[in-house]
């Protein structure tokens, strides 16, 4: 599904004194099947626009384009059940949000909720415990017995149970360890490919931004700074310095080499493996600037 | 040789109606203002370690020393004084309406005057550089400073030793920095010892000394260089290696003959820079 923002502002309180403009001029385009970075300090409204994905938030002007779904300041939100359905949010530490008797229960909650039958529910919800890496006698167990990292994968799997079309993750791996953090990711990468998904991933990682995403959009201060590929983005250390943010631990190497051996290293640099190979390549020319 | 601030002798711990033991026969020490960092993966049993140091737990078998002093019933409100927690959320330790008060809170259950409580407030408050935000309300702090306004309520009580149980892992790089900074400098400047318990290496590189835990043993400790000389056996166990580190082995998988023993990427320029020049 292609997501659309044109020109969209977010006033909270808005028409009171303590009215705070959190975004302003927000024009961006998503499409469909990409998978996208939203980085930005604390702040910088990321949250703000992560909420217009689903209209939890609507704009207090201009529009969120979501499909065929458009949001405006009017649209009441009886009328965005049908979104909802379709953008699965995976909010920040998403375990704190299970509450139900057994994982079973709480997977099926939302099917149950959208009016799909319960022995469909159940069918689905065994699919997806294996899908998020969690064994099938995990579903009779109480989601409170089972491992912070578990909880997670089981909350996650509440959300695919609706078959979103978009999956937006909010930090989906704070507080996990270097393990676990890779797993997830990498569970978030297959789940984009298998079932096609366009992923919205904010993130204060600017390594995982440069592995998985296509195209990153960099928040500050309410608006939209940049929005390109990892490399354009990645491109200009010192400016993105300027807003508060690094680049890849690969691209400061990048940039340091270039400037200890005054050379000019072509490749972006943007994980560990291509960095190595273009270390390489720098050592076979052999001879010495 | 000094006195150890603390040391551990042969502890192990269980939960209740657990088989296995979440903290198995770990002994070790602490001297006077180092900087010691316990690293493990989730479930490694270093958070167990933190919560028995301060006599939130009690072990099963071994004994606990701080400040020359086994820990028990009679010892443990003194230890509590003089060693403050850091917790993981900071959302999860703020019980004042303002940043004031909630230093404020442990002073006043000490007993402290008055007086001397408003002179170590302000002097906590300094030592975290959070002066501008006395009158705050927590929730309106980002997690950095939350953390920092922890770390002056524990201040207030003039410690001698701070744990940091995974206290940077919720933050955003830019708050992690702050915090560290802001350990960093008390650890250097007024020698309080400082355990951090962290699975994040490039923060336990700052620490003088690792001990690495793996499923409640103790599995390595030494140097940030002499730990990190571990490699793939630390990425086997779940940790991840210093950047440099691992760049570095990519590197001499590919034939560039690269020392061991560095962790910063200014290191690995200059090693790469060396080489390259030889040539």
């Amino acid at each position: 599904m292609d997501i659309v923002f044109e020109k969209v502002e977010h006033v909270y309180n808005a028409r009171s004194p303590l009215a705070r403009r959190a975004l302003y001029d927000v024009n961006v385009a998503i499409r469909s099947g990409a998978y996208v970075a939203v980085v930005g300090h604390t702040g910088s409204g990321k949250s703000t626009l992560l909420q217009h994905l689903n209209g939890l938030l609507q704009p207090t002007s201009g529009a969120v384009k979501i499909g065929e779904e458009t949001i405006t300041s009017h649209k009441r939100p009886k009328q965005l059940k049908p979104l909802r359905k379709k953008v699965g949010v995976v909010f920040q530490f998403p375990e704190h949000q299970l509450f139900e008797e057994t994982v079973e229960k709480d997977i099926c909650f939302g099917p149950l909720n959208f009016g799909v039958p319960e022995d469909e529910a159940k069918r689905k919800a065994r699919e997806l415990i294996k899908l998020v890496g969690l064994s099938e006698d995990v579903l009779v167990r109480s989601p409170f017995d089972l491992s912070g990292g578990q909880m997670r994968r089981v909350a996650i799997a509440g959300v695919l149970a609706l078959e979103p079309e978009v999956l937006v993750l909010d930090e989906p791996t704070a507080g996990l360890d270097p393990r676990g953090r890779k797993e997830m990711m990498e569970m978030f990468y297959r789940l984009h490919r298998e079932k096609q998904l366009t992923t919205v991933l904010v993130t204060h990682s600017m390594e995982d931004a440069a592995r998985y995403a296509d195209e990153i959009i960099v928040m500050h201060e309410g608006t939209v700074w940049g929005h390109g590929t990892p490399e354009e983005i990645f491109r200009d250390a010192d400016k993105l310095a300027a807003i508060g943010l690094s680049v890849p631990e690969t691209v400061k190497l990048k940039q340091q080499l270039e400037k200890r051996f005054g050379v000019v290293i072509p490749s972006p640099c943007l994980t560990l493996e291509q960095t190595a190979e273009a270390i390489q390549q720098l050592f076979a020319k052999g001879e010495r600037p | 040789m000094a006195e150890p601030i603390l040391s551990i002798e042969g502890v192990s711990f269980r939960y209740p109606n657990q088989s296995d033991y979440a903290v198995q026969n770990v002994s070790f020490t602490a001297e006077r203002g180092e900087w010691l960092a316990i690293v493990g993966h989730n479930g490694s049993g270093k958070s167990t370690i933190a919560r028995m140091l301060i006599g939130l737990l009690r072990p099963e078998r071994g004994a606990i020393r701080l400040f020359g002093r086994l820990l028990n019933d009679a010892t443990v409100w003194e230890v509590r004084r003089r060693v403050g927690l850091v917790f993981q959320n900071p959302d999860n330790q703020f019980v004042g309406a303002t940043v004031e008060d909630d230093i404020a809170f442990a002073l006043e259950n000490n007993g402290i005057p008055r007086l001397e409580m408003v002179e170590r407030i302000r002097e906590a408050i300094r030592q975290v550089h959070m002066e501008p935000f006395l009158h705050y309300e927590p929730h309106r702090l980002s997690g950095g400073q939350k953390q920092r306004v922890a770390i002056a309520g524990i201040l207030a009580l003039r410690p001698d030793m701070i744990i940091l149980d995974e206290a940077t892992s919720m933050l955003d790089p830019r708050g992690r920095e702050e915090v560290l900074e802001t350990v960093r400098r008390l650890n250097r400047q007024q020698r309080i010892t400082v355990l951090s318990i962290t699975h994040d290496l490039e923060e336990a590189a700052k620490a003088d000394r690792l001990i690495v835990m793996n499923k409640g043993e103790v599995m390595a400790e030494g140097t940030p260089e002499q730990i990190f000389r571990l490699g793939s056996k630390l990425e086997r166990i779940g940790l991840d290696l210093p950047f440099a580190v691992k760049m570095g082995s990519r590197l001499r998988e590919r034939g560039i003959p690269l020392r061991i023993g560095y962790f910063t990427t200014e290191e690995l320029v200059e090693e790469l820079w060396t080489l390259y020049s030889k040539k």
